[in-house]
C-alpha cells in the first residue's frame, strides 16, 4: 500500500480520475464525503464493524454499500484509492491494511493528516488559516445580523475575493477572523475545565481599562479588517470598562461585528446596555441552568431593547490538564496547525497579541512566557511594523503552548460545560431558548425522520 | 383516482396484499404506517415539499423510504399498488390533486384522514378510536412525563390491555375527565375556550363548592373501573382554595393512573399544592404566554420542590366560534363530533352533572336552558345505571353542543393565544423555557 501524506488540494487533484473507497461510516467519513464533494466518485464504504458490513450509508439521497475490509483486495490500483477517514482508528486502519499483500499498489490517504500537511506561505495555508476562518466568522455575523441565505453566499463570495486580492505592491490586506480581549478573570463562578484557568488559581488579575482601551487602539492601527472583536473574562460585565470597551470597537468602521459572552449571573449596568444597542454588538449569554438569575438578565435586556442569543447546554472543548505533555517539536506543530482556536482566538492583554487564548493565560499566570508565543502592540511602532507583526502572528505555524493543550489533536474531546466544582447552584432543568429557535426546534424533532444521513 | 371508503380494519383485512405509496411525509405518515401495520409494504412516500424530496423518511431501525415528487410516482404505479393519503390538513387538496393526473385514472386511493368516520358506532374498532386509544395515548403522555424511554412504555401500554378489558371483559375505562373547580381566572382571554369573559360579563365567576366538587369525585370514581387521567380544570386551579384537598382526593383512589392541572404560570403554588404535586401520580402542565420572569419565578418554586412541570410554548390556539346557535344537518354534526379533541378528552363534571363536552358544559353553566340532552346527572342514578349512561356517553356520535361550537370543524382559524379582553396585554417576552433534555 502507498501511503500518501498530502494536503487536501492535492488530495483533490490526485483523485481526479479514480473511484475512491472510503474507509470508516461513522460521522468522519460521511463529513469527509460531503467536504471533499466525493458523492459522485465514492464507490463504496468500508467498515471493520461487522454490524454495519452489508448495510448501506444514506447520504444526500444516496445509497453507499458498507463492506468489510476484504472488499478491497480485487480492486485495481490504477482505478481506485482508499481514503481512511475515522479519528479513533486510522492508526489500527492503517496498520490492517499494510498488512494486506494485495493492497500493495494501491493509494492510500487519511482524511485526518490534510490539515496538518499544509506547508506555511503556500496557497493552500493561506485558505486553510486564513480564508476558511474568516469566511466562518463572517459567515457566523450575517447569521447574526439575520442576513438572507441568499445574500449571504454572494457576500461570503464577495469576501473570499477581497481575501485572495493582492494590491499593487502584491501585498493582501490585513483581516483577522476574530481578537479577543481579556479584561478580566474574576468570575461569579468556578467551572470545571474552564479555559481562563481560573479554578486553578486562587489569585484572578483584571486589566485596567486605560490599557485595554490602548491595546484596542494599537491593534486597530495595525488590521484592515476584525470581523469579530470579542471582550472576555472572566465574567465580563464584572469589569468596570466593559462598556467603554464595547463603544470604542462598535464605533470602528474595521470592526464588523462587537460581541461578548457573560454567564447570566450578573445584572448588566446601564452604561453596558447603552453601549449594546449599537446594532453591530451582539450580546451571548450562556445559560448554566441559574434560572431565576439568568431569567432576569435576559429579561433586563430584552427591556433594553436588545435580544441575545441563549446559549444552552452547549459542550466545552476539552484542553486538559496544565502539565507539559513532552511533545516533540514535529508534532507541536501540526497540533498548531490544525487548531482552530489558534486562528481564531488571539487575545490581547497588556500590551500583548498571544497565539491563542491559552498562550495568554499561561503568560499571566507565569506558566509558559515563551517568546514565540506573542507579539508586542505598541502605539509607538510605526503603522508598517504593527501591521507586519500581527500579520507575522497570524502566519505563525507554530506555538509552544501546544505542548499543554490537547487541542489541534485528531480527536477532539469535549466536557460537560459550567460544572461547578463547588454545589452553589442547582442546575435548572429548564433553559431559555428565544421563541423563534423554539419554533426551529420543534421543527427539527418533528423532521428528524428525514435525515440525509443515516446507517441503515 | 378511485377513491375507497374504509375503516382501519377493513383496510387491514382487504388490502393486505396490495403495495402501498403513501402522500403526506409526516409524522402523521408515521402514525398511519404504525396503527396499519404496513411497514413492509410501502414502496415510497410522495410529498408536495421539493426539500424533502431525494430524502428518507426514517421509520424505525428497519425501515426507510424514500420521499418522492408526485411526477415520481406516476411511473411507479403497478397493478398491485395503491396511494394511501396521509395528510390531516390538506387532504381534500391532495385528492384534488390526484384526480387531475390522467395515469393514476385507476388506481385506488384511501385517505387515513376519513378511516374514523367510516367506523360503525358501538363495533369493537369504534371503542378502540374513542376509548382505548385516546386512554393509551394519555398513559404513554403520562410515563413520558415521567421519564421512561419508548420500549419501556410501550410494554407497560401493551399490558394494561385497556380494549380487552373494555371489550371482552366490560370495564368502564376512560381516557379522561374533567372536574370543573373554579370560573375564576387571572386572565382574561379573548378566545379562552372555557368561555371565562363570558362568565366574567355576565358576573358569574364563582369558585364551585369543595363539598359537591368531593362528592361528584366519589360518585364518579364509584361508578367507574379505571381512568387514565384526572383534571381539574378551571379558569385558573391555582387560585381555588382548596386544590390541594382535591389533588389529595384524586391522587388516593387507585382507580386514577395520573392526575393533572394546567396553570397559565401567573399564580405561585401554596406550600400545601405543592406538597401534593410531589406525588408521583401528578403531572403540572403550564402555558407560556409570554411573561419570562413571572414564569421564571413559579417555574423555579415548582422546581424547588422536585416537581418538573410541562410547559407549552408559541401554542396557537384553535378558533371555537361563537356561541349562538347554528342549526347543522346530522352528518355535519356527526363528523364534527367524531373530529373534535374535546369530545374525547374534555369530558367533564360540575354540580353532579357529567357533560359530553368542555363546551356543553361551560354553555350550561352561563344558561342552563341552553343544554337540554349533552349531560347525564350522575348523583340521580345508582351505581349500575351510571356505568351504563357514562359508557354511553362516552361512545356518543354526536351532541347538542356542536350546534354551537366549531372546534371539530376542519376549517377553524388558528388564532394567536391568550389575547386580553378589557385590560392591559399580557408582555409577551421573545424568550421562553423548553426541557434542556429537549
Amino acid at each position: 500500500m502507498i501511503i500518501k501524506d498530502v494536503t487536501k488540494m492535492e488530495f483533490l487533484k490526485n483523485i481526479r480520475d479514480k473511484k475512491v473507497v472510503v474507509f470508516g461510516s461513522g460521522a468522519v467519513g460521511r463529513e469527509a464525503v460531503k467536504n471533499l464533494n466525493l458523492e459522485n466518485q465514492t464507490a463504496f464504504i468500508c467498515d471493520n464493524d461487522p454490524n454495519k458490513q452489508g448495510k448501506a450509508v444514506l447520504l444526500s439521497g444516496r445509497k453507499y454499500e458498507i463492506r468489510s475490509a476484504d472488499a478491497l483486495k480485487d480492486l485495481p490500483a490504477c482505478e481506485y484509492c482508499i481514503l481512511i477517514a475515522s479519528a479513533r482508528y486510522y492508526k489500527d486502519i492503517l496498520n490492517q491494511l499494510e498488512k494486506l499483500d494485495e493492497l500493495k499498489d494501491l493509494e492510500c490517504y487519511v482524511y485526518s493528516w490534510f490539515a496538518a500537511a499544509i506547508k506555511k506561505g503556500t496557497d493552500d495555508f493561506f485558505e486553510e488559516r486564513t480564508v476558511t476562518p474568516i469566511l466562518m466568522q463572517y459567515e457566523k455575523v450575517l447569521n447574526y445580523f439575520k442576513i438572507p441565505k441568499e445574500e449571504q453566499k454572494e457576500k461570503i463570495e464577495e469576501k473570499r475575493r477581497e481575501l485572495w486580492k493582492r494590491d499593487e505592491n502584491g501585498v493582501r490586506p490585513v483581516i483577522v477572523p476574530r481578537i479577543v480581549f481579556r479584561l478580566t478573570t474574576e468570575c461569579t463562578l468556578r467551572c470545571q475545565g474552564c479555559g481562563a484557568l481560573i479554578s486553578y488559581f486562587k489569585e484572578q488579575y483584571t486589566v485596567p481599562t486605560e490599557t485595554v482601551l490602548e491595546d484596542i487602539q494599537a491593534f486597530l492601527r495595525g488590521i484592515d479588517e476584525c470581523i469579530i472583536a470579542e471582550i472576555t473574562g472572566g465574567e465580563t460585565l464584572l469589569h468596570q470598562g466593559a462598556a467603554e470597551c464595547i463603544r470604542l470597537l462598535a464605533a470602528s468602521d474595521k470592526v464588523d461585528c462587537v460581541s461578548f459572552a457573560t454567564n447570566g449571573t450578573v445584572m448588566p449596568s446601564d452604561e453596558v446596555l447603552k453601549a449594546c444597542q449599537n446594532k453591530k454588538v451582539v450580546v451571548r449569554i450562556s445559560d448554566y441552568g441559574i434560572l431565576g438569575k439568568t431569567g432576569n438578565v435576559v429579561e433586563c435586556f430584552e427591556k433594553a431593547g436588545i435580544y441575545p442569543v441563549v446559549m444552552t447546554d452547549f459542550e466545552w472543548l476539552d484542553f486538559g490538564g496544565i502539565e507539559e505533555r513532552g511533545r516533540e517539536s514535529s508534532e507541536i506543530r501540526e497540533r498548531y496547525v490544525r487548531c482552530t482556536y489558534s486562528c481564531e482566538n488571539k487575545t490581547v492583554s497588556y500590551g500583548k497579541m498571544f497565539a491563542c487564548g491559552r498562550a495568554e493565560t499561561f503568560f499571566n499566570r507565569k506558566l509558559d512566557t515563551s517568546r514565540c508565543n506573542y507579539i508586542e502592540l505598541n502605539a509607538d511602532y510605526s503603522v508598517e511594523d504593527q501591521r507586519a507583526l500581527i500579520r507575522q502572528l497570524f502566519d505563525a505555524d507554530y506555538c509552544t503552548i501546544c505542548n499543554y493543550c490537547d487541542f489541534g489533536g485528531i480527536e477532539i474531546h469535549t466536557i460537560p460545560a459550567g460544572v461547578q466544582n463547588s454545589q452553589i447552584h442547582q442546575k435548572s432543568e429548564y433553559t431559555i431558548i428565544s421563541r423563534t429557535e423554539y419554533q426551529n426546534l420543534l421543527r427539527q424533532l418533528e423532521n428528524q425522520s428525514f435525515i440525509q444521513e443515516a446507517v441503515l | 383516482m378511485i377513491w375507497m371508503k374504509s375503516s382501519k380494519l377493513e383496510f387491514i383485512e382487504k388490502q393486505q396484499n396490495k403495495r402501498v405509496i403513501c402522500f403526506g411525509a409526516g409524522e402523521y405518515g408515521k402514525a398511519a404506517i404504525q396503527e396499519l401495520g404496513i411497514e413492509k409494504r410501502i414502496i415510497a412516500f410522495c410529498d408536495n415539499n421539493p426539500r424533502k424530496w431525494g430524502r428518507f423518511l426514517i421509520y424505525s431501525d428497519e425501515y426507510a423510504y424514500p420521499i418522492i415528487s408526485i411526477s415520481n410516482m406516476q411511473d411507479m404505479i403497478e397493478e398491485d399498488v395503491i396511494v394511501l393519503v396521509t395528510n390531516a390538513e390538506h387532504y381534500k387538496e391532495i385528492m384534488v390533486q390526484l384526480d387531475h393526473i390522467g395515469a393514476l385514472k385507476n388506481v385506488p386511493g384511501f385517505v387515513f384522514h376519513e378511516f374514523k368516520f367510516d367506523v360503525r358506532q358501538y363495533s369493537r374498532e369504534f371503542i378502540y378510536d374513542r376509548l382505548a386509544e385516546p386512554a393509551n395515548r394519555w398513559l404513554s403522555y403520562f410515563f413520558r412525563q415521567k421519564g421512561m424511554v419508548h420500549d419501556k412504555i410501550r410494554s407497560l401500554v401493551e399490558q394494561k390491555n385497556y380494549l380487552g378489558r373494555i371489550v371482552g371483559g366490560g370495564e368502564v375505562i376512560l381516557p379522561r375527565i374533567v372536574f370543573r373547580i373554579t370560573t375564576c381566572c387571572t386572565l382574561n382571554c379573548t378566545d379562552c375556550i372555557q368561555l371565562i369573559p363570558q362568565f366574567a360579563a355576565s358576573g358569574k365567576c364563582e369558585h364551585f363548592k369543595l363539598e359537591q366538587i368531593l362528592s361528584d369525585m366519589r360518585c364518579f370514581l364509584n361508578s367507574i373501573d379505571e381512568c387514565v387521567c384526572a383534571t381539574v380544570c378551571g379558569g385558573e386551579p391555582l387560585i381555588y382554595p382548596y386544590l390541594d384537598c382535591l389533588l389529595e382526593e384524586l391522587v388516593s383512589s387507585p382507580k386514577i393512573v395520573s392526575v393533572q392541572f394546567e396553570t397559565n404560570g401567573t399564580v405561585l403554588p401554596s406550600e400545601s399544592v405543592l406538597k401534593v404535586c410531589r406525588n408521583e401520580k401528578v403531572i403540572v402542565r403550564m402555558s407560556d404566554y409570554g411573561d419570562l420572569l413571572q414564569m421564571s419565578e413559579v417555574l423555579k418554586c415548582f422546581e424547588d420542590h422536585g416537581i418538573i412541570p410541562d410547559i407549552f410554548s408559541n401554542m396557537s390556539w384553535r378558533d371555537t366560534g361563537g356561541t349562538e346557535c347554528i342549526i347543522k344537518d346530522d352528518e355535519t354534526v356527526r363528523r364534527e363530533y367524531l373530529n373534535c379533541d374535546c369530545s374525547v378528552n374534555a369530558k367533564g363534571i360540575v354540580n353532579g352533572k357529567l357533560f359530553n363536552c368542555n363546551r356543553a358544559q361551560m354553555l350550561w353553566l352561563l344558561d342552563s336552558e341552553s343544554i337540554h340532552y349533552d349531560y347525564i346527572e350522575l348523583d340521580k342514578n345508582d351505581r349500575e345505571q351510571n356505568r351504563h349512561h357514562i359508557m354511553n356517553m362516552y361512545l356518543n356520535e354526536r351532541c347538542e353542543a356542536c350546534n354551537r361550537c366549531l372546534s371539530g370543524s376542519e376549517h377553524n382559524k388558528k388564532l394567536i393565544p391568550a389575547l386580553q379582553t378589557g385590560r392591559k396585554d399580557i408582555r409577551r417576552s421573545a424568550y421562553t423555557f423548553t426541557r434542556r433534555s429537549m
